[in-house]
């Protein structure tokens, strides 16, 4: 059963219980929240995504709670709680739902290092996986969008998460969050574009997160073999390029981008150049997105 | 005497003339031109003085082992000693 087939007030429950467990890929998450704000975003971008037994295993421990005191009345604040330990200082209460996407991101990146871990959008085409890695304010999230617009499968807008043992990219598809400028370049790609509450005047200024497709949820189970590795760069008034990078620079610019690659060792060394020797290396420097995603439209042609 | 200490086990990929090395030892990846890697791989191989390193390099290079070749390779060792890449050997 998935998530839509609880009513509101079986949701609103089982999440004030505790008792609500709902896979995300590979990932179970046991979630626990009284804060309505964050009940309802659940309903709207997690309805389609499984829910799972009461009595497995869940590899996240998640609570979203006001802080203990008076401080619950006088600008109410959130705290993000994962295996009963708070992980951040308090959000104002306001933020409760892109916190819990935030703290689920720090879950990922600090726990999951059964994956070796690199800060990357995927999305796929007949099989074949397409990694963004980039920093913050790269434009990986708005390039996303607009590749899922055109079609693409998410896999993941935060993390891909590489298997050593085969290479392969598991998904883990989430709502894709866009920042500022980017809200209103992919708000006006379509209707087919699903978007919660903008959130305003947060650490990253204005977020709103845009709901994953059905059919990246239903598939959340396809690996993809990765193809092409594509390092965007937006860059506001400069010369648009889709170039080569050489294998070693990439190597180098992946361990850069690589989350745990230093906890897994020599596996994360040696599943990061099989990335690099299996993969089409390309640095992608845009500013007009429409003309990027046509240029990434060849895949997953192989370009040189 | 420099050396690579054999228990280090350096792994490496060469893509064209660059050289990417992870050293287990240190959990760090290093980016190395063709000679860097040249003079590494040989101390993998036997450990050396620089001067030894001087002649293999200048042999492999196809040149004197001139003054100008002796300075480079002592700031190449000494670079590569301030990366864990390499460590003085039991004379």
């Amino acid at each position: 059963m998935n998530v839509s087939g609880l009513s509101p007030s079986e949701l609103r429950d089982r999440l004030g219980r505790g008792e609500f467990r709902v896979r995300i890929g590979p990932f179970v998450a046991q979630v626990r929240t009284r804060l309505p704000s964050v009940v309802d975003s659940f309903r709207f971008f997690y309805s389609d995504y499984p829910l799972e037994n009461d009595s497995g295993i869940a590899d996240f421990h998640v609570r979203l709670a006001p802080p203990a005191g008076l401080r619950r009345y006088y600008r109410p604040q959130v705290l993000f709680f994962q295996d009963g330990r708070s992980q951040f200082q308090p959000f104002p209460q306001s933020l409760a739902p892109p916190l819990f996407e935030w703290g689920l991101n720090w879950c990922i990146s600090n726990r999951a290092h059964q994956y070796l871990i690199v800060h990357s959008a995927v999305v796929e085409r007949d099989g074949f996986g397409l990694l963004l890695p980039a920093h913050p304010g790269s434009g990986k999230s708005t390039l996303t969008a607009g590749l899922l617009h055109r079609g693409f499968r998410l896999l993941s807008d935060e993390h891909a998460l590489i298997r050593p043992e085969d290479g392969r990219v598991v998904p883990v598809p989430r709502p894709v969050a866009l920042k500022n400028e980017s809200i209103a370049v992919i708000q006006a790609l379509g209707p087919e574009l699903v978007f919660g509450p903008t959130f305003h005047d947060t650490q990253k200024g204005d977020v709103t997160h845009l709901r994953v497709f059905q059919d990246s949820v239903r598939r959340a189970h396809e690996t993809a073999a990765p193809l092409w590795v594509v390092f965007p760069k937006f860059v506001r008034g400069g010369n648009h390029r889709l170039e080569p990078v050489a294998r070693a620079a990439a190597m180098m610019e992946l361990v850069d981008n690589s989350m745990n690659y230093g906890v897994l060792g020599a596996a994360g060394y040696r599943a990061l150049a099989r990335l690099v020797e299996e993969s089409v290396c390309l640095a992608l420097d845009y500013e007009d997105l429409s003309r990027a995603l046509d240029e990434l439209k060849h895949f997953p042609e192989r370009v040189r | 005497m420099w050396m690579v200490p054999k228990d280090w086990r350096l792994e490496w990929r060469q893509w064209g003339e660059l050289h990417v090395v992870y050293n287990p030892a240190s959990g760090d990846t290093h980016l190395l031109n063709g000679v860097s890697a040249f003079v590494l791989t040989s101390l993998e191989k036997k450990a050396a003085t620089t001067d030894e390193l001087r002649n293999r390099l200048s042999k492999w290079l196809g040149r004197r082992p001139d003054d100008g070749l002796s300075s480079d390779i002592e700031a190449l060792v000494s670079e590569l000693d301030e990366l864990g890449l390499i460590a003085t050997a039991p004379s």
